[in-house]
């Protein structure tokens, strides 16, 4: 007891130093690291939201591309089956040579290369009859949506002139380009 | 002391100010706004200031650089009073330690405030260097101090010391720059940042710590305050938590949000691929005319065509004029017509000329 005593002065230093190293210290870091981490997460959210803030943007340019994506798998001919679409299109321009009195005289199909769902071919086609002709089958080939899919790729033609009051005779062999987009089956 | 500080900051130092008695003539209680006489039962106040007539000043040069050997030596020198002697150690000099001590002329065995202050010091401590002041006690006597490079120095008037300037002179100090005519009872109140810089271990009231029973109020007051810090902390953190805890939720929505949106972007940038991909494979739809609108007007010049050959934008004819020449430059003034040229050597025939002629069109006329 008498010992207890004399060390009795020594308690009060003790407890100060017990809690100051078991409570105080570590709250005191607790509530450092905690003020530390929340800057960090103001910065972040700050960031976040300014990201979160071009949201409206995005959508707008998500729809402007969905619609030129649209627009560009439109403008592209497309089918399930490659020989289906040859034969449509072979069926059209032999269709519009013969309304336009144009004798077809040889025909082919030449496969391209192919890129992810597309895949271009091209219809190699000569023909003769007279210039005037030609010249129409070419406007109506321009002008008509039915062959909106397909472009010109070369031609070669060799003009004959018989009298001067009769039309020029055309001999011509065209290309038509003509890109077609695969469609899976459903 | 500032009326304008923060409100939580007047309250810590009027706590601190409680804690604090004056004794002059009589014994006052400090606030921020002077003294007051301290009546009744005065409770315990750790700090005593004393009154400059109170006590004794005496500096002592110490030929020792290291202030371990200078304690040492103060401690030789104080273990045998039987009263509180106080002592402040000034920097080094010419490689001599300056000691103050300042012994009470006065029984303060009554108090048991753990630090004794004497008043000169505390006035001194938040004035520059060589500053010399002076002010009137409240037992009505002048006192002169100042701050030395070595320590604070003060005296009483009276005897030879007649006026500040005397007491400057003795000092080797300029009174002209830096003398000031203090107000005692608004100067006395310390403020935190002057509390902070006092040598506080050299104020110690011994005789108080060794009193029986003595530590009690001391235990009191440091219970206090360590309950005090404690709940700061704890409710600090606690705050600090919710705070935290709060930005993070608000931070997982965000997140949230903007995980959305970078999908939205890869969306946004599939489709960018798709139509890069696409717009390759759209068909240029061009004049298919516009090559025979170029060649009509060689038409309008009997020039016969008689054969063409395209590929992409190059084109190629085969033409008989009666000039191949004339044929050319009706070509070249087309707008349509690039890169003109003859791509054979011209042959004459009869009355013409047969020629080859290369030509690009501007757009990508196909015909």
């Amino acid at each position: 007891m008498q010992q207890l005593q004399m060390y009795q002065k020594y308690l009060l230093p003790l407890a100060v130093l017990l809690l100051l190293k078991f409570v105080l210290v570590p709250l005191w870091d607790a509530k450092e690291e905690n003020y530390q981490q929340l800057s960090s997460s103001r910065y972040n959210l700050e960031k976040t939201r300014a990201l979160a803030g071009l949201g409206e943007q995005m959508q707008q340019r998500k729809a402007e591309m969905a619609a030129l994506v649209a627009q560009a798998e439109a403008a592209v001919v497309s089918g399930t089956a490659l020989t289906q679409v040859k034969l449509d299109a072979q069926s059209a321009i032999d269709n519009l040579l013969r309304d336009q009195q144009l004798n077809l005289t040889n025909s082919n199909w030449v496969d391209g290369l192919g890129e992810a769902d597309i895949t271009t071919v091209f219809y190699e086609f000569s023909f003769s009859g007279e210039l005037p002709n030609y010249l129409k089958f070419l406007q109506e080939f321009s002008a008509d949506q039915a062959f909106a899919g397909m472009s010109l790729e070369s031609s070669r033609a060799r003009l004959s002139h018989r009298s001067e009051t009769e039309p020029a005779q055309i001999d011509a062999t065209l290309s038509v380009r003509l890109p077609v987009r695969l469609e899976t089956m459903p | 002391m500032s009326s304008k500080q923060h409100p939580f900051l007047n309250f810590l130092q009027q706590s601190l100010l409680n804690r604090i008695c004056y004794l002059s003539d009589k014994l006052y209680a400090v606030s921020a706004a002077g003294v007051t006489e301290l009546l009744g039962k005065t409770g315990y106040r750790p700090l005593l200031i004393l009154a400059r007539q109170h006590y004794r000043e005496e500096l002592v040069w110490y030929p020792i650089v290291k202030i371990a050997d200078v304690k040492k030596l103060v401690q030789l020198k104080t273990m045998s009073a039987t009263s509180p002697v106080l002592v402040s150690y000034g920097p080094v000099i010419n490689n001599q330690t300056p000691v103050s001590y300042f012994y009470p002329q006065i029984d303060l065995s009554q108090f048991k405030a753990s630090f004794i202050l004497p008043e000169t010091m505390l006035l001194a401590a938040d004035r520059p260097v060589g500053s010399v002041f002076s002010y009137q006690s409240l037992a009505g006597q002048t006192v002169f101090s100042a701050r030395t490079p070595a320590a604070t120095v003060s005296s009483l008037q009276g005897g030879v010391l007649k006026h500040i300037e005397q007491f400057a002179m003795a000092h080797g100090l300029n009174v002209d720059d830096q003398q000031q005519e203090l107000n005692l009872a608004t100067a006395i109140a310390p403020s935190l940042a002057v509390l902070v810089k006092l040598p506080w271990l050299g104020l110690r009231n011994k005789f108080a710590a060794t009193k029986q029973g003595d530590q009690r109020p001391l235990i009191r007051v440091v219970s206090g305050a360590l309950v005090v810090a404690t709940l700061y902390l704890v409710s600090t953190y606690q705050w600090s938590a919710y705070l935290l805890e709060n930005s993070q939720q608000e931070l997982q929505q965000a997140s949230s949000q903007a995980n959305q949106l970078l999908t939205e972007r890869e969306t946004v940038q599939e489709l960018k691929q798709r139509y890069q991909q696409l717009a390759v494979y759209i068909p240029k739809r061009n004049d298919e005319l516009l090559l025979w609108q170029v060649l009509a007007p060689l038409y309008e010049n009997k020039v016969v065509l008689s054969t063409f050959e395209q590929k992409g934008q190059d084109i190629r004819i085969e033409i008989q004029a009666p000039s191949a020449t004339d044929a050319l430059q009706i070509l070249l003034k087309q707008p349509e017509v690039v890169n003109a040229r003859f791509d054979s050597s011209v042959r004459r025939r009869g009355e013409q000329d047969e020629v080859s002629i290369r030509f690009s069109l501007k757009t990508g006329v196909e015909g």
